[in-house]
């Protein structure tokens, strides 16, 4: 069964044009005949392949994306020469060649920002397109370049001012590249998953700033920013593996507790986890027998890996960075129950007593037991979204952010008891 | 235009080619290029004269740009310590003078390039060590944790379908690996170079006893 058709066009389609665009000139000779070749074999391989990551590898390993590219430059630049030795080109040839390449470069770019539109799924995603899409900046300093070769200067004028004015560091796009950066340091902060990946982001557009400031026409050098970049990322890349490490696991241990706490209720039989289960008693027992004894073992697991113990995570930054992101899942009241009550009766082959399982039931029965402004976080990016997209649009592509219907008090990390 | 006034632009045209680069440390091949071509160009008394002059100075250029990006990348890599990601810039910086056409010099880079991007894609099913945490964590959970003795039986199953889903992720990696390279294996000594293992926030004790886990439920 061949590669399904649909990726098979994402991932051929640009090289199917280009083969267009040549047979279109009328290309011919052995680099045009390598150029087809290569396209052929992955056509080839698309139709007896069935699986599209083998397929992918395949053609990355065999070259043949390569082979293409690089053939098909050749059979350009052969036919760029045959036009040269015919003794048709001059400097005004030249110059036509080149306004006309960079014409080409704005019509492609207004083509692709068009087939992004027509490739999204609705008006929402289109709204984002039209916002995100910088092509604006793109082609005004090509259509100032072509301005400047329509004014009747020579092609070395054309050439030198287009160096002297900057005018071809303004083709980088340098404008596009910051908001691109600034966009992204918006979504760490709005999503503040933790300060290393906020930090990330606000030391490469810092970087990006601080190039800027020193470069000429206030353009980074590409290179040097692509190299910044990579090193900035590669310093901060242990400390986000370390803290997606720590907050997985401390999360777990605290839905570990939660759970083996409600699964002495009353009500266990009825709420999530256990009303999802073919067998909810048995699954409750099973839950109020072992959990402690994993719980034990768990935690050995965390200390021999951070250094803490269970009790350690509610002074770290993971924890205390959570609550004030509106993301931790629990009420203060019911952590601090859990913490201070609940977590010393946890022992293996034990079961919760009776005044501690009729204080839970309490807690649940009284909505006491979840964090009341989880809502502030999807508030916080709904704000954000509409910072980016326009006001009410967050509302158009995602249901309301709603509070949730705990009754306890809001988190005040000043009086927490851990 | 006259002949004198066309040969004095493109004179300026080269100069300018040069200023932009002048003082720039990081492009010290693209400057002494740019200045070999621009005294080819300053010492012609007419236009005609540069073609003679020019001879493979446009190839020479086009290496110097490649020669100073290839360096530039080389230094960042070894000082992150990423030896794989240095390798292609090396070799670049080792064979980029052996070419003679502006083709050449695409395909050398090229060809350097795609070969050192799939040694970096293969060398990232490494990681695979790294996502087995979860499942070696799971693991030790049922084979060590104080439960009571009725639960036994029932926990080893869950024991066991981690055990075989371990191996399984292990196998599928392989297999999509061998697409890349038909011989590749996991090696274990791979984890403890510098790019993978400061990717893994446990001490080395621990690392170490995740990867004797690992061998023993595997087989391997």
């Amino acid at each position: 069964m061949p590669v399904d058709p649909a990726m098979l066009d994402a991932m051929l389609g640009t090289f199917r044009n280009m083969a267009e665009e040549l047979k279109g000139k009328k290309a011919s000779g052995e680099a045009f005949d390598r150029m087809m070749d290569a396209l052929n074999e992955m056509e080839r391989l698309g139709r007896e392949m069935s699986d599209f990551s083998a397929y992918a590898a395949k053609l990355t390993t065999e070259e043949l994306q390569m082979k293409f590219s690089l053939a098909y430059g050749e059979a350009l630049g052969e036919m760029n020469r045959q036009a040269m030795q015919s003794g048709s080109y001059d400097d005004s040839a030249l110059m036509k060649q080149t306004l006309d390449a960079y014409r080409g470069a704005i019509a492609r770019l207004r083509e692709s920002a068009q087939e992004a539109k027509d490739a999204a799924e609705d008006d929402i995603a289109r709204h984002e397109v039209d916002v995100l899409s910088k092509n604006e900046l793109l082609v005004k300093p090509i259509e100032d370049l072509i301005k400047l070769g329509e004014s009747g200067i020579s092609y070395p004028a054309f050439l030198r001012l287009m160096i002297e004015k900057g005018l071809d560091k303004a083709m980088q796009g340098a404008p596009v590249v910051r908001d691109a950066l600034a966009y992204d340091l918006g979504w760490a902060k709005a999503m503040n998953v933790s300060p290393h990946h906020v930090a990330e982001k606000q030391d490469i557009l810092d970087k990006f700033d601080e190039l800027a400031s020193k470069a000429a026409f206030s353009v980074p050098d590409p290179l040097e920013f692509e190299l910044a970049r990579q090193l900035i990322e590669h310093r901060y890349a242990p400390q986000i593996a370390a803290w997606d490490a720590i907050e997985r696991r401390w999360d777990d241990m605290l839905y570990m507790l939660h759970i083996w706490t409600l699964a002495h209720t009353k009500f266990a039989p009825y709420i999530f986890p256990w009303n999802q289960h073919k067998n909810p008693a048995e699954s409750i027992e099973m839950d109020k027998d072992c959990i402690p004894g994993d719980l034990k073992v768990r935690e050995k697991i965390f200390t021999e890996y951070f250094n803490l113990n269970f009790l350690d995570v509610f002074t770290h930054e993971v924890f205390r960075t959570e609550v004030a992101n509106f993301g931790f899942t629990y009420s203060q009241e019911w952590t601090e129950f859990l913490l201070g009550k609940i977590y010393p009766a946890c022992q293996p082959m034990k079961h919760l007593e009776k005044p501690l399982i009729a204080e839970a039931e309490r807690f649940h029965e009284n909505k006491l037991c979840y964090n009341p402004e989880l809502h502030r976080r999807g508030e916080r990016i709904q704000k954000h979204y509409d910072s980016v997209f326009g006001e009410g649009q967050y509302a158009r592509k995602h249901p309301p952010v709603e509070r949730n219907d705990s009754r306890a008090k809001p988190w005040d990390l000043g009086s927490f008891r851990f | 235009m006259g002949n004198d006034n066309l040969l004095e632009e493109y004179t300026a045209y080269y100069r300018a080619r040069m200023q932009r680069y002048e003082g720039n440390p990081l492009y010290a091949h693209s400057h002494a290029s740019e200045k070999a071509l621009y005294e080819a160009m300053a010492s012609c008394r007419e236009l005609g004269e540069f073609k003679d002059k020019l001879g493979d100075l446009n190839i020479r250029n086009a290496i110097a740009l490649v020669k100073d990006q290839a360096a530039a990348r080389k230094k960042a890599y070894e000082a992150m310590k990423e030896p794989l990601r240095a390798r292609g810039p090396a070799e670049i910086l080792e064979k980029i003078d052996a070419a003679r056409t502006d083709m050449e010099v695409v395909r050398i880079t090229s060809e350097i390039e795609q070969k050192n991007s799939n040694e970096i894609s293969i060398d990232g099913f490494t990681d695979v060590f790294y996502y087995g945490f979860l499942y070696l964590e799971h693991i030790e959970v049922y084979e060590t944790a104080q439960v009571p003795g009725k639960w036994k039986s029932q926990r080893e199953g869950y024991r066991a379908e981690y055990v075989k889903s371990l191996k399984e992720l292990y196998d599928t990696v392989e297999r999509d690996a061998r697409n890349w390279r038909p011989d590749w294996n996991f090696r274990y000594e791979t984890v403890l170079e510098e790019r993978h293992r400061r990717r893994i926030p446990v001490p080395d004790e621990a690392l170490k006893r995740r990867i004797e886990q690992t061998k023993k439920l595997r087989g391997k």
